[in-house]
């Protein structure tokens, strides 16, 4: 390892300074480490190319992403945002019980926390204020409510996991369902303790023919996760055919059944389709040219030598990555964190012999609780740019989740049954 | 002058926009004619996947610019935001000169070695240098885009008016 390899670090740093976007940083600052070696740019731009040609599996991130657009450009949002409600009933809080139950079922639809607070978002927090909750409160729920999103499948950043790590995408997003109802859970026990304290106001009653009624118009977009994880599961189709299933599927229903989309909008969602995915993929293009220097300067070598003198347990090396993953959660976006800091630790996760598959899901969620925490959450953006309330109000009522989704990550860390049992049952 | 502005748009757009969606368009029809060959005809066709494996390419890197143009690349503004607005203005000057000075670096020889690729894809047989130029593009509109964003802003900054005159929320324009 020569010195050579603190130039693309260092001008990422800078980067991070002077606001350049990420993805710029990281592809100057490997142009830069090739022009101080004085070496040809050749297998930087082959790392890229090549790079992006073989990674199959990433083709199912616009089709996740687009599937998700379609979804919120329309009444599917509204169906089941109707159908959570029917089903949570007369309790105190409804709404807040409402919101979580609704983004993990809306989790099944997407992979993106983003798409989950600022589509299925905008209705919870509009409905949350109007049903007497605190704005603050409103939008910190619908913030950590979206964390959800993408730990229970499908999973854009399970997939992006999967290519970096090499383990089955079909795995992760079996491993990550019961995490995800492990954070509903601990969200709706800390939301059953504040609506007591503060006394929010109960749901309305909801008779056995609205129940049926809700559930009846949210049956053919509650089937889209039947569909996509049901042809995964049996066998039938790849994760990344299955994307472009669940995509034609929300189409169809959203011109067929809902008749909520036209030509016009569909122009823009695949716009914003575009517009994500070009965001996601600079910074993957730029993460495989930072590869392909921290490989050929062995880099991942040393940390393991150096990680392997200080840390000597399994457990002890979760810890170490917890709290690491933690705090750069609060200072890159979980791209950034993904692309260029995981590969250089996936050496040590072998080396600890910690199961791919629990430590992918594991370190997912830490990811993104790194969205809700300061100064870099980008669901705290989000929401308080929805719900028009000051970070620093929003902060302050994000804080609790913040720490309950934190214990549901050392229960996922400490006992990796939570995610493994369903892995295995399907062998 | 307006002329040229009305082409530089109308290349931008088909660059940056038309061509991309139509990209994604055609990779998802494949990609759903190939799960039709597969599992209802039985009749698995090689060449969707290979069309959808390099047009996952395209749509990826020229995405990157319609991302750029919008200026939704993900950035750390932490420091920029308690700036004034002229240290703003100076933080965006020194960005765009990093970023025109080491892409213009990276382009000549990003383009010739892309242009000696001797490769062709295995079954379709298109040459991979014409699918992998979508990376020289990349370069090339951001050095664009990044030079009219630093005129604009050195405007500003001669004039003192330090303020960001593209994307702003009334001008969703081309620079």
């Amino acid at each position: 390892m020569s010195w050579y390899l603190a130039i693309p670090f260092v001008i990422l740093m800078v980067a991070f300074v002077i606001r350049m976007p990420i993805g710029l940083g990281m592809f100057v600052g490997a142009i830069a480490y090739f022009l101080a070696k004085g070496i040809s740019f050749g297998p930087m731009i082959n790392a890229v190319c090549y790079g992006l040609t073989n990674a199959y599996i990433l083709i199912a991130i616009p089709l996740f992403v687009f599937t998700a657009n379609v979804m919120n450009s329309g009444q599917v949002t509204d169906k089941i945002y109707e159908f959570a409600s029917s089903l949570i009933g007369r309790r105190r809080g409804a709404t807040a019980y409402v919101n979580v139950v609704g983004s993990l079922i809306f989790a099944g639809m997407t992979g993106s926390a983003l798409a989950d607070a600022s589509g299925l978002g905008v209705l919870e927090i509009n409905q949350m204020r109007k049903d007497g909750y605190d704005a603050p409160f409103s939008c910190a729920t619908t913030a950590a409510s979206a964390v959800i999103g993408p730990i229970f499948p499908p999973s854009i950043p399970f997939v992006i996991y999967a290519m970096i790590s090499g383990a089955s995408v079909g795995k992760l997003f079996l491993g990550g369902m019961v995490p995800a109802i492990l954070l509903a859970l601990v969200m709706c026990i800390y939301i059953c303790f504040i609506s007591k304290k503060r006394n929010y106001p109960h749901g309305l009653t909801v008779t056995f023919k609205h129940f049926m009624i809700s559930t009846f118009k949210a049956i053919p977009a509650l089937l889209t996760p039947v569909i996509l994880l049901g042809g995964i599961y049996t066998g039938i189709m790849t994760p990344t055919e299955a994307s472009a299933v669940a995509a034609a599927y929300a189409l169809a229903i959203s011109f067929l059944i809902y008749r909520c989309l036209n030509s016009k909008a569909l122009g823009k969602i695949l716009l914003d389709t575009l517009r994500t995915t070009g965001t996601i993929f600079l910074v993957v293009a730029a993460a495989y040219a930072f590869s392909y220097i921290v490989t050929a300067e062995q880099a991942s070598k040393y940390v393991v030598d150096a990680m392997s003198g200080i840390v000597h347990s399994r457990w002890m090396f979760l810890l170490t990555v917890n709290i690491l993953f933690l705090i750069l959660g609060c200072l890159v976006d979980v791209n950034v964190s993904q692309l260029v800091f995981l590969p250089i630790i996936m050496p040590l996760v072998h080396y600890f012999g910690v199961d791919l598959i629990h430590f992918g899901v594991m370190i997912c969620l830490n990811m993104m609780i790194g969205l809700l925490t300061p100064p870099f959450g980008m669901l705290l953006f989000v929401t308080a740019g929805i719900g028009k309330v000051s970070l620093r109000d929003l902060i302050r009522e994000t804080m609790p989740y913040i720490a309950v989704e934190i214990i549901a990550l050392a229960i996922i860390t400490y006992v990796p049954e939570t995610v493994l049992f369903l892995t295995r049952l399907m062998k | 002058m307006k002329l040229l502005k009305k082409v530089a748009r109308c290349l931008a757009d088909v660059l940056e926009v038309y061509l991309p969606i139509a990209v994604f368009v055609a990779l998802f029809l494949v990609f759903l004619t190939n799960i039709f060959c597969r599992y209802i005809l039985r009749d698995p066709q090689n060449w969707t996947f290979e069309f959808s494996t390099y047009s996952f390419v395209v749509v990826g890197l020229i995405g990157a610019c319609t991302a750029y143009r919008k200026e939704d690349h993900v950035v750390f503004d932490l420091v920029y935001t308690r700036l004034s607005s002229k240290g703003q203005n100076i933080l965006r000057m020194i960005s765009y000169v990093i970023v025109i000075v080491f892409f213009l670096v990276a382009i000549p020889e990003s383009i010739v070695s892309l242009a000696r690729l001797p490769t062709v894809t295995s079954i379709m047989k298109i040459p991979e240098r014409i699918i992998f130029m979508s990376f020289p593009v990349l370069l090339v509109s951001i050095v664009c885009r990044s030079v009219c964003r630093l005129v604009l802003d050195a405007k500003a900054f001669r004039n003192k008016t330090y303020v960001q005159s593209y994307n702003t929320e009334e001008k969703d324009a081309l620079i």
